[in-house]
């Protein structure tokens, strides 16, 4: 029991180091766009990137409470995995909301004209509707009147392209992200995300079909 | 009646053909608009690449020479998205509210050799300011590759201060950063029927 509760307190501390650790970034690596934003709109544009990073790191975890590693079902059983992975969702939901409206706001709501130089910007746009779009659907599944197996199939494809995507927005689009610590970060969660979609796939394929 | 009535319809025509000079139209592939602006210590330049011009030149009769110039604000190139989105944004251009800059002409005078000039009114942000242009004239000459068509060449160099058109409220030129003068360079080919 005090194994248990000393293990759940030493995962939480590193979920939190990691997230709130991303989350200075934008205090320690300040992009050049930040410097040319003086009193309120750095506030909001700095907040905006928080934002965005939380909302990524979050992404990244989502595959490890649905993982199914042992040491984890141990330390908190699936039931309360799968809580963290439906409750993260909308955490993340709600960032990846807030990470272009606190952007745009410290632009007062410029928005990017419709050119293709702009992509990385678009790409973020797409990425933002495809999250609301799981998270909305997997919380109004049964009222949509859709079946579990074509959630799950639509789950397992849609996540690592929105993950991929994400990845790219954040490279792209922050000079933050283009070396020093950093980029590392993004590095070692681009490689842990890949690690987690292959052993999940193998464990699909390996797994013996009903 | 009828044969008068068409004959003052024809001679109007042609007094007007005459008297109002060539109505020109500007060759896109072969037109630009570029600035640069001091950044701390060095030039940054860019470019506008959507705009319309309504020109009707003759040396031989400015009276009724005239430039109407409209620029897209949005279509602002400095090679650097971020910057240009900065650019875009209430604090430079505001070009959601303001999406146009435009200069019209009221005046052409001619300087000496190919050199003109052109007084009329820059409109950026709705301020309206006078503003002269010196430029050099080319051509006409016939087009090399459409026999049809006549080729002129405008060339001008000119600066203003974007202050005084409320582009940025200052606070960057106070801190050093984006100088105040904007340094503008206009170059087209305009192409008109022999």
């Amino acid at each position: 029991m005090k194994n248990s509760r000393l293990s759940e307190t030493v995962c939480f501390f590193f979920f939190f180091l990691v997230l709130s650790g991303a989350c200075t970034i934008p205090f320690f690596f300040e992009s050049p766009s930040m410097f040319y934003k003086l009193g309120l709109d750095k506030t909001l544009l700095r907040g905006g990137k928080i934002f965005g990073i939380l909302s990524f790191v979050l992404v990244i975890f989502q595959p490890v409470f649905v993982s199914r590693f042992s040491y984890l079902m141990r330390v908190f059983g699936q039931k309360r995995l799968m809580s963290f992975h439906r409750g993260s969702a909308i955490v993340l939901t709600a960032a990846a909301i807030l990470h272009p409206v606190f952007i745009l706001w410290s632009e007062d709501f410029t928005f990017f004209p419709l050119e293709l130089r702009y992509w990385p910007a678009f790409l973020g746009a797409g990425i933002l509707l495809m999250v609301v779009a799981t998270t909305f659907v997997s919380y109004f599944r049964q009222r949509l009147r859709l079946s579990w197996s074509i959630w799950r199939t639509l789950h397992r494809i849609g996540t690592p392209v929105l993950t991929a995507g994400m990845i790219i927005h954040v490279l792209e689009i922050s000079k933050s992200f283009e070396s020093g610590p950093p980029f590392i970060f993004l590095l070692i969660c681009s490689v842990c995300s890949l690690f987690l979609f292959l052993r999940r796939w193998l464990l699909y394929a390996v797994q013996p079909k009903k | 009646m009828i044969k008068r009535f068409v004959f003052m319809i024809i001679f109007m025509a042609v007094s007007c053909g005459t008297a109002s000079g060539q109505q020109l139209s500007v060759d896109d592939a072969h037109a630009e608009i570029r600035f640069d602006v001091q950044h701390i210590f060095a030039m940054t330049s860019g470019r506008f690449s959507e705009f319309d011009g309504d020109i009707i030149f003759d040396p031989g009769n400015l009276g009724m020479s005239r430039f109407d110039f409209s620029v897209k604000v949005k279509s602002i190139n400095t090679f650097n998205n971020k910057r240009d989105k900065h650019l875009l944004s209430k604090d430079f251009f505001d070009a959601d509210a303001y999406p146009m800059m435009r200069f019209v002409s009221e005046k052409i005078i001619y300087l000496e050799n190919s050199r003109y000039a052109v007084e009329g009114k820059m409109t950026i942000k709705d301020v309206s300011r006078p503003l002269r242009v010196e430029f050099d004239f080319f051509g006409p000459q016939p087009h090399p590759f459409d026999k049809k068509k006549n080729v002129y060449g405008f060339t001008g160099v000119f600066s203003i201060n974007r202050l005084d058109y409320q582009v940025g409220d200052g606070k960057f030129a106070k801190m050093g950063v984006v100088g105040e003068t904007v340094n503008i360079s206009v170059s087209f080919e305009a192409l008109g029927s022999n």
